[in-house]
């Protein structure tokens, strides 16, 4: 009943929301809420076309599902070791402010 | 207009409309609640895709543990950056710009495929059979078996990985 065209501008609109915050955000907590974001995204995106693609085939494309589980997986990851990183730097530090943390600035 | 497009763009709305209050609310911790509602939003998408095991995942890990996460390092963090103080840096102006002309870029060379244009129909197939189906291509050797194992031993690292990088190495002193 809804076109596939939906899902994708509503992806690439959420994309575009999560990279704006992704880029301009100075807390470095709110960075990784805007990966969160862009990956939420992409996962819509892929789901879409899992299901443009079984659709097709008249049976279930697992492809799809598995790359979709992978990025769900992937994001989990990354929130562990990013969160951990950002606490570990804000004891060394005391700041969680993305643009005070220059040590590697040449 | 039939009753799933008007869930679809009520849904889209309410997704969006939060997703833009994540990104731009000063207070850090509101911004982490509201993502809860742009998660909420992405699942009933999912739900409307047919994709009923992604939607429990979404509920399950994103707003489960990944939401939980954060609001607990935004409240260890919290009181270092003060919710006065300006979120978002000096060339916020250039980066809405590049970020708009990206997604109008991308919108308008969607529609120069008629593949998007394809109505998506409710699949033949019950939730259960594509369950089933996945969950075999997950094991099967010939399908996805290395991946999958692969996926584990990346959670693995990240919990160890993750472990080790907390960890207070000085014994308990701080500063």
């Amino acid at each position: 009943m809804i076109p596939l065209s939906w899902y994708l501008i509503l992806a690439a609109v959420l994309f575009g929301i999560g990279m704006f915050g992704a880029i301009s955000r100075k807390n470095a907590v709110a960075v990784l809420i805007s990966i969160e974001l862009m990956l939420n995204a992409v996962n819509v995106n892929i789901l879409a076309f899992w299901h443009y693609h079984s659709q097709l085939l008249g049976s279930t494309e697992i492809s799809g599902l598995v790359f979709a589980a992978v990025v769900i997986i992937a994001a989990a990851a990354e929130v562990a070791i990013g969160l951990a990183i950002i606490i570990a730097v804000y004891r060394l530090r005391k700041t969680v402010v993305a643009s005070d943390l220059n040590v590697l600035k040449g | 207009m039939t009753p799933l497009q008007i869930v679809f763009i009520l849904v889209a709305l309410v997704t969006i409309v939060s997703a833009l209050f994540v990104v731009s609310l000063r207070k850090i911790f509101h911004a982490a609640l509201w993502l809860i509602v742009t998660l909420m939003g992405v699942a009933i998408i999912f739900a409307l895709l047919e994709a009923s095991f992604f939607a429990a995942v979404q509920i399950l890990v994103y707003i489960g543990a990944i939401a939980i996460i954060l609001i607990f390092a935004i409240m260890l963090t919290r009181n270092i950056m003060s919710d006065e103080e300006v979120q978002i840096n000096r060339s916020w102006g250039i980066v809405l710009f590049l970020v708009l002309v990206f997604t109008v870029i991308f919108i308008s060379q969607l529609s120069s495929s008629d593949v998007i244009n394809t109505i998506l129909i409710p699949l033949e197939f019950q939730g259960q059979e594509s369950i089933i189906a996945f969950g075999e291509g997950l094991l099967d050797p010939a399908g996805y078996a290395l991946p999958f194992e692969l996926a584990s031993l990346l959670l693995l690292g990240a919990l160890v990985g993750g472990v080790y990088i907390a960890m207070d190495k000085k014994g308990g002193e701080n500063k």
